[in-house]
């Protein structure tokens, strides 16, 4: 017989009614943070799910973050490569202009200050910034990359920022690089050998050679040997040969029934009465561009043939002289400023003059440019052919360092456009985590609410049935 | 007669009173916790012969009896005391919980995502000095999160300790009652009265004392209780003995013993044996996990920040965080080994890579030292490292390595590439410059010669034995040192070098003119070389250029050589051969004839050569060497003495960011090349985020946090739901209990009624007994 007493049925009423309300206290909580798991004993293994699923969460917000800054950056660079590409072509437009032979020397000089202003312009962007930062110095942030400075007489820009990229990781190790070196844009290297402009018949030579941009082989005559048969038919040479450029053998042919003298196969230039003064200087020119000055006023009147020589040196820095041989095919030549190291063939070199070398694919768009309006206001004195073929060489490094300017800007564009994409993807995983994270951890509120009302239900039955337990007692009839 | 029913009456009157008594007793008590209910037990007294008749002499009251269930009792006070084990457990545990933060938005799981989210924006801009900042507070929070974890669970440790005193207090007066109870109800119970409600005080207090520890309660015959607790004696019927506790609050073991016994008693149960446990495992358990992440995060992140450069560039002081201990108690510290050195990393056999570049050129020499756990002191290491030119170290006065360099150099760990790697020229350089074949060691005998022609004079240099360790085994760095030690070399115009194990000899000056002849001498045949042989310099010095970053595995050593005698660019078929440290060949470069001098080449894992024009000669063994380095400090020598370190200390107690960072936040190290936007290191140390590490389960750090944060709330849901059990048992055995001993105040009232009538009638008897009486005297 179950034989229930006062204390016990205290103790019951007591014990039901603390679970009532501790149940209702749990889903008052519930209900006041919004959350399922408010510690973890809650549901330990939720809280671990929890656990992870932030730690998740808050790595795609931070490489969202990162994605986003990467993407300021990288639409920086590649509208400054936009800026870039713009003006290069606009220069190589100019520089069309000016290769046309129909333009006058002052045309192709206003043509070279354009450039030079193009040029200036497309420094200030391969120096441009982003805060602090030099967008195109690779990792070496804090110093402008690009650095124009006189070498030899001539404004030529060197790189100084590193080849290294600026990584971010955007995701787990995944990385992406968020610059592109100013070397691989401006100042790209696609080596191709020496280039010799080809004014002074220099070649290159049998060793390969070591230097970067461009160099001018300067080649120098220093002296004419008139052969006996010249003197002895009266013609002699002017100012001792002073003015002549001519190198190596070239042979003066007078022809005496026409009245004419030529050099080589150049022009044939009629040889002028004696008396007149122009026969003091009559000037001739090879077909190869070289020059020699013949003094006419004591000619017999005889035919002839006969060989000139022309001697000279030769010189890449302008500092030390070799003479020259005509017979040498691999002449080393040290530029004692730059370094570089240039072997010529000067076998085939006929005349005097500054021969532009290019150490083909190196030169920079900065020093393309500026020797391009060096040469456009024709600072070396050329003739037109000389001239010519400068700037055919000059528009070869600029197509160049054009389409690396393009592919960089391309380059840039797919990146940024990869960036987004997975901008977009991150923003759609995390969304996918937080609902994850929302069903595990959230409280169901219409749930938790129907828990409230049901314990506050039951908390209210279970007060009225004690009251009406703990009444009954045999003292109410007890009269 | 009269005298007989009288008495019967009489006692029938008293008896109804004892038991009226007895009832109002019990409805007295009906609420007084542990109270059994009492029962009076009566007996018919004994008849007596009258007339030939048994007549019965009415009532007698035998005992006053309490209800109870002796075995319930014993179970009800195991139950008892294994709820009061729970609720220890659960209230330590509980704060615990609160401590780690609320399911990781707060707390170390949280400021761990911080930390490595303040590295994350810092490397999209690593020369932000605000993103520095951030960073480097990030750490800081972190770190100090780890330190108020570690001193609130040694809060807790000291809060339970003085709990557990109070406890041990209350056991020792519960005790003293029991046995002063044990005493009075000895005293009181003769015969066969039972002194019931002593019996249920000492009852309670048994209860009382179960709740506090588990125990074994013997009641011997004269109704004394003995009362064990471990198997040892508390109470016995006589004597009652005292508990103590013994142990320091701040750490280490805690141990309750009886006064005067040398044994500490087992106590598994009750609130002790739960604080105990707390304390003696579940404490210090979670304080060796929250630290062994601590140093998990400390040595990890060390290991890479220590090989990286800081945001301002390589360093010119570094002072070390840990401190060097005299554990041989010499009064010497420079004679310790690294291995036992009182160091809080472990220092392993290895290698150290030291960069030294100078300031302004950036020129660089890496140089190499080997660390033997077993053999190298703190000392050996100190004077490799001042051995390393423009370097000096030393060990301050608090036993820190600290490391300087020269004014107008920097130094670094960095496994950054040696951009020039043949700064002596002997790989095509201007200088005359001869080298032998293979690396040593060298076979040379005491006394070998080498006669030599130097630009300014012949010579000849005599190996002495004494200056090589062992002279049949000459290296080449020994045979270099001994050349140059003899004076004429210099004067000659000569100079020993040693190169990637090879000994090479040159001339002082450089140029087509420098030359020095090979004589002869009966060191050659050891050297490989023949004699006579004419070394000549040239105008042009092939400049050799290293570019990229290694991206192989292990370090290694890299030898360059020309395959054969040829001008660069130039000479069909010349390549340069690339030998590895085992001297197998892992590359061959053509840079022979179409090779365009300044064209990069691949050599291996992203290392890239570059060669400018010149001459190399394969006859004179040119040569250079190339350090690829994948982990500059395979040795933990850096994170042991904290150089370079970003956290500091070796646990969660002194985990703290190092003070010069938190100064200047460009010390924070992030970048391999030292270039100030690269952010190399601080993507290595992001990668620490996702990397299993060993000494954590092979977890990586976030998972480890979490681990221990569900860890604790997976006990407590545990405890929690054993709890529920464990009291349903209670509260079902109490109802048992009650069901029994209990009071029910209605029973009693209708008992109450019942005596009431029984005292009425035997009034009533007394009544007419007297009437009886009073008709008999007027008849007299």
């Amino acid at each position: 017989m179950i034989r229930p007493t006062q204390a016990s049925t205290f103790a019951q009423v007591q014990r039901g009614l603390f679970a009532n309300l501790a149940r209702m206290v749990r889903a008052q909580e519930q209900v006041g943070s919004g959350k399922r798991i408010n510690r973890p004993s809650d549901d330990p293994v939720g809280a671990s799910q929890v656990l992870s699923l932030r730690r998740q969460i808050s790595g795609d917000e931070r490489y969202r973050s990162a994605v986003q800054s990467g993407r300021t950056s990288l639409d920086a660079s590649s509208g400054a490569l936009q800026d870039a590409a713009g003006l290069v072509s606009e220069a190589r437009a100019l520089l069309l202009q000016g290769m046309n032979g129909t333009q006058s020397a002052e045309d192709r000089r206003v043509i070279a200050g354009e450039i030079r202003l193009i040029r200036g312009q497309l420094l200030d962007i391969a120096n441009s910034r982003l805060g602090d930062r030099y967008l195109f110095a690779g990792t070496a942030t804090g110093v402008a990359p690009f650095a124009s400075s006189k070498a030899g007489g001539r404004l030529s820009v060197v790189y100084t920022g590193n080849g290294d990229s600026q990584e971010l990781l955007v995701g787990l190790g995944v990385s992406v690089p968020v610059n592109l070196p100013g070397k691989a844009i401006f100042a790209a290297e696609q080596r191709s050998g020496t280039q010799y402009a080809g004014l002074t018949g220099a070649a290159p030579g049998k060793s390969a050679d070591q230097g970067t941009g461009r160099d001018y082989l300067l080649v120098r005559h220093d002296a004419t040997n008139a052969p006996p048969a010249l003197a002895a038919a009266g013609v002699g040479l002017v100012q001792g040969g002073a003015l002549d450029t001519i190198l190596g053998a070239h042979v003066v042919s007078v022809d005496a029934a026409a009245g004419t003298v030529q050099l080589d196969g150049g022009v044939a230039v009629a040889i002028p009465p004696a008396g007149d003064p122009a026969a003091l200087d009559v000037t001739l020119t090879s077909d190869g561009g070289s020059v020699l000055h013949l003094d006419f006023s004591a000619w017999n009147g005889s035919g002839l043939s006969a060989t000139v020589d022309g001697a000279g040196s030769i010189s890449i820095d302008g500092a030390s002289w070799t003479t020259l041989d005509f017979a040498a095919d691999d002449l080393e030549l040290i530029d004692s400023v730059t370094g570089s190291v240039t072997h010529v063939d000067t076998r085939g070199i006929h005349r005097a003059g500054s021969e532009l070398v290019t150490y083909g694919g190196s030169v920079n768009l900065f020093d393309a440019l500026e020797g391009m309006a060096d040469d456009l206001e024709n600072l070396d004195g050329l003739d037109a052919a000389g001239l010519s073929a400068r700037l055919d060489t000059w528009l070869v490094e600029l197509d160049r360092n054009q389409q690396n300017v393009l592919v960089a800007t391309g380059t840039l564009g797919a990146r940024s456009a990869r960036l987004t994409s997975l901008e977009q993807r991150i923003q759609d995983a995390s969304l996918q985590l937080s609902s994850v994270l929302s069903s595990v951890e959230d409280a169901d509120i219409s749930q938790v609410v129907l828990e409230l009302t049901r314990s506050e239900q039951n908390l209210q039955l279970a007060q009225a049935s004690s009251l009406r337990l703990l009444q009954n007692t045999l003292l109410n009839f007890l009269r | 007669m009269a005298g007989i029913a009288l008495n019967i009456g009489l006692k029938s009157l008293l008896t109804a009173q004892a038991a009226l008594d007895t009832i109002g007793h019990n409805i007295a008590n009906a609420n007084t916790p542990g109270y059994s209910r009492q029962n009076l037990h009566v007996s018919p007294s004994a008849g007596m012969r009258m007339r030939g008749v048994m007549l019965g002499t009415g009532i007698q009251a035998d005992v006053v009896r309490r209800t109870v269930d002796t075995l319930l009792q014993a179970r009800l006070s195991q139950q008892v005391s294994s709820l009061g084990r729970l609720d220890a457990r659960l209230g330590s545990m509980s704060h615990v919980e609160a401590l780690l933060g609320r399911s990781g938005e707060t707390g170390v799981s949280a400021l761990l995502q911080k930390f490595f989210a303040g590295l994350s924006t810092l490397s999209s801009a690593p020369e932000d000095p605000v993103l520095r900042s951030v960073a480097v507070q990030s750490a800081l929070e972190l770190s100090s999160q780890f330190n108020q974890l570690a001193s609130n669970l040694g809060g807790l440790r000291q809060d339970g300790v003085a709990q557990m005193r109070a406890y041990v207090d209350q056991v020792n007066v519960l005790a003293k009652q029991i046995g002063d109870l044990n005493r009075q109800i000895l005293n009181t119970e003769t015969g066969i009265t039972s002194a019931n409600d002593l019996r249920d005080r000492r009852d309670e207090a048994i209860k009382s004392l179960s709740r506090l520890v588990d125990l074994k309660v013997v009641e011997d015959p004269r109704g004394a209780v003995r009362v064990l607790i471990g198997g040892r004696m508390l109470v016995s019927p006589t004597t009652v003995q005292e508990l103590q506790l013994s142990g320091d609050p701040k750490g280490g073991d805690l141990s309750i013993r009886i006064k005067g016994e040398s044994g500490p008693l087992k106590v598994g149960g009750g609130e002790i044996g739960g604080l105990l446990n707390v304390l003696e495992s579940f404490l210090p358990d979670l304080a060796q996990e929250v630290d062994g992440l601590a140093r998990g995060l400390i040595l990890e992140m060390n290991r890479v920040h220590s090989t990286q450069i800081a945001g301002n560039g390589p360093f010119r002081a570094l002072v070390g965080d840990s401190r060097v201990i005299d554990l041989d108690k010499d009064g010497q510290l420079t004679d310790e080994l690294l291995a036992n050195a009182g160091l809080p990393f472990e220092v392993k056999s290895g290698v150290l890579y030291v960069n030294v570049s100078d300031s302004k050129t950036g020129a660089l020499e890496k140089s190499r030292i080997a660390i033997d756990a077993s053999r190298t002191t703190v000392g050996d290491l100190l004077s490799q490292l001042g051995a390393i030119p423009h370097l000096s170290a030393i060990l301050d006065g608090q036993g820190r390595v600290q490391v300087f360099a020269d004014v107008g150099y920097g130094f670094d760990f960095s496994p950054r590439l040696d951009p020039d790697p043949d700064p002596i020229g002997s790989f095509g350089g201007g200088r005359a410059s001869l080298a032998t074949d293979s690396t040593g060691p060298f076979a040379l005998a005491d006394g070998d010669t080498l006669d030599l022609v130097g630009p300014s004079g012949p010579l000849t240099v005599t190996f002495d034995g004494a200056a090589f360790a062992q002279i049949g085994k000459a290296t080449a760095s020994e045979l270099a040192a001994a050349i140059n030690a003899d004076p004429l070399v210099q004067t000659n115009g000569l100079v020993a070098s040693a190169v990637g194990g090879r000994l090479v000899l040159q001339t002082q000056g450089a140029g087509a003119a420098a030359s020095f002849t090979l004589a002869g001498g009966t060191a050659l045949g050891a050297l490989g070389w023949s004699s006579p042989m004419v070394v000549q310099g040239s105008d042009t010095s092939v400049d050799a250029r290293i570019s990229g970053s290694y991206t192989g595995a292990a370090n290694g050593v890299l030898t360059f050589k020309p395959s054969m005698d040829g001008v660069i660019g130039t000479t069909p078929g010349l390549k340069i051969e690339v030998y590895d440290e085992s001297g197998a060949q892992v590359a061959a470069l053509d840079v022979g004839e179409g090779y365009l001098p300044g064209t990069e080449l691949e050599v291996l894992h992203g290392v890239k050569l570059t060669l400018g024009f010149g001459s190399l000669s394969r006859t004179e063994n040119d040569v250079f060497r190339l350090d690829v380095v994948a982990d500059s400090d395979t040795s933990d020598v850096l994170p042991a003495l904290g150089l370079n370190a970003l956290f500091t200390g070796s646990g969660a107690e002194s985990i703290g960011v190092r003070a010069d960072i938190q100064k200047d936040p460009f010390l924070l190290a992030s970048s391999i090349s030292g270039a100030s936007g690269d952010a190399s290191g601080l993507l290595a140390l992001l990668a620490l985020e996702s990397r299993e590490v060993a000494t954590l389960d092979g977890l990586t750090l976030g998972e480890r946090v979490g681990d221990m944060i569900s860890g604790v709330g997976l006990e407590i849901a545990s405890a929690t739901s054993t709890r529920e059990a464990e009291q349903f048992l209670l509260d079902t055995l109490q109802a048992r209990r009650d069901q029994v001993s209990g009071v029910n105040v209605d029973e009693e009232l209708v008992r109450m009624i019942e005596q009431e009538q029984a005292y009425n009638a035997a009034a009533q008897f007394v009544r007419v007994v007297n009437q009886l009486n009073d008709e008999l005297l007027r008849l007299v």
